[in-house]
């Protein structure tokens, strides 16, 4: 029952064997297969933090570019608007300057076409009161110096009445 | 012959570890029954193994595999956890141990003497152990570290420590050959007096529960030891 003889010596030969046999064919394997998976894993998940990373920058540019265009846009409207408007005022001065212009000549021209019938007018009154003057006198004294003498006293007589009108 | 004088000898015939043949050179080589179930034992489990490791996949693996994977994954935690980083060179061998003495205290079962019954294999286990837990100290704090350990935590422990050297395989020794005997002897003692369904509980506490909770405590041991020699 109690013995202890060569047999403990197979036993350790035994033990050593079985220990050879069993990292070979059992342990090892299995490790490794738990081991790759393990790596696989891990390297899996890396790779989705990776990833995650990378669309987390390009969201980011994203998102700059998308701020950036938008406020491109504003300040293109906000130029086009100032644009327009310059324009705009720029039109409308022409406009109002040509008008200006066409009433500033429209007048002078009334004014020339008043001054000529008033002329005119003075001309023809000059006449007219040689005539009557030359009919109450009776006789045709120096043409010339007559018109002269009434041509002054007309624009006198005329003068006071530009004034009184004034 | 009383009852009692035949129940003994049939007792002493199951308690005897048998020769079972000699070779016949140095003046006879005697191989025990212990040793041979053990042959058997180290067939039966790499036969197994080469079957069971057969198609193991990285991807998708099977139910078998996954059986696999749980039970050799989680002893190897179980050590890992126990004796550390350091010791992960000596798990392999504490796993093949934990297999072969839960196999070996199991196999009582199917009707082979227990190797583990035989005085010469639990020794056997110790002293590997012992050596094995004295190396993994040696290998890490080398051949001066080694010697200043046993004067840990102070010098006049030293005689403890070296004695412990002694005590610590004994005891391991010891240990699974009495709870292994006793179980032997308590099993063949309820067999003899009622042969049929009655022993059905018994083996269930003594061959199958004792049995692995000894190949546990074994391990566990060892590298409880290992552990400390590694510190």
């Amino acid at each position: 029952m109690l013995r202890l003889d060569m047999n403990f010596v197979w036993n350790i030969v035994n033990l050593i064997v079985l220990y050879f046999l069993l990292r070979h064919f059992l342990i090892q394997p299995v490790m490794n297969v738990i081991n790759k998976r393990q790596t696989m894993i891990e390297q899996s998940i890396s790779n989705a933090r990776s990833s995650e990373g990378q669309a987390a920058v390009l969201k980011k540019q994203y998102e700059e570019k998308l701020a950036t265009s938008g406020e491109e846009g504003a300040k293109l409207i906000e130029e086009a608007k100032i644009q327009a408007k310059a324009q705009y005022d720029r039109i409308l001065k022409d406009a109002q300057e040509d008008a200006g212009r066409v009433i500033s000549e429209a007048q002078k021209k009334t004014e020339a076409d008043q001054e000529k019938a008033m002329r005119e007018a003075k001309a023809q009154i000059a006449s007219l009161v040689i005539a009557a003057a030359a009919k109450v006198i009776g006789q045709e004294t120096n043409a010339n110096a007559n018109q002269a003498l009434y041509d002054s006293f007309l624009a006198e007589a005329g003068d006071s009445h530009d004034a009184g009108s004034n | 012959m009383s009852i009692t004088e035949e129940l003994a000898e049939k007792l002493l015939e199951e308690l005897n570890c048998e020769t079972v043949f000699t070779i016949p050179i140095f003046g006879g080589i005697p191989i025990a029954e212990s040793v041979v179930v053990t042959w058997v034992i180290m067939l039966a489990l790499t036969v197994l193994s080469i079957i069971l490791v057969r198609n193991l996949q990285v991807e998708n693996p099977g139910k078998k595999q996954q059986v696999l994977e749980m039970a050799i994954g989680g002893l190897y935690n179980f050590f890992e956890s126990l004796i550390g980083e350091e010791g992960k060179r000596y798990i392999p061998y504490l796993i093949s141990v934990a297999i072969y003495i839960a196999v070996a205290n199991l196999i009582g079962i199917i009707g082979f003497k227990p190797p583990t019954k035989d005085l010469n294999s639990t020794a056997a286990l110790a002293v590997m152990s012992i050596v094995l837990i004295e190396y993994s100290g040696f290998h890490k704090k080398g051949g001066k570290g080694f010697l200043k350990a046993f004067a840990e935590p102070m010098p006049l422990l030293t005689p403890m420590n070296v004695m412990e050297l002694f005590i610590r395989p004994l005891s391991l020794c010891m240990r699974l050959f009495g709870n292994v005997l006793g179980s032997f002897v308590v099993m063949e003692l309820i067999k003899q007096v009622a042969g049929f369904i009655v022993p059905i509980p018994f083996t269930m506490y003594f061959d199958i529960f004792d049995g692995l909770i000894q190949a546990y405590v074994f391990v566990f041991l060892t590298g409880l030891f290992m552990k400390e020699a590694l510190e």
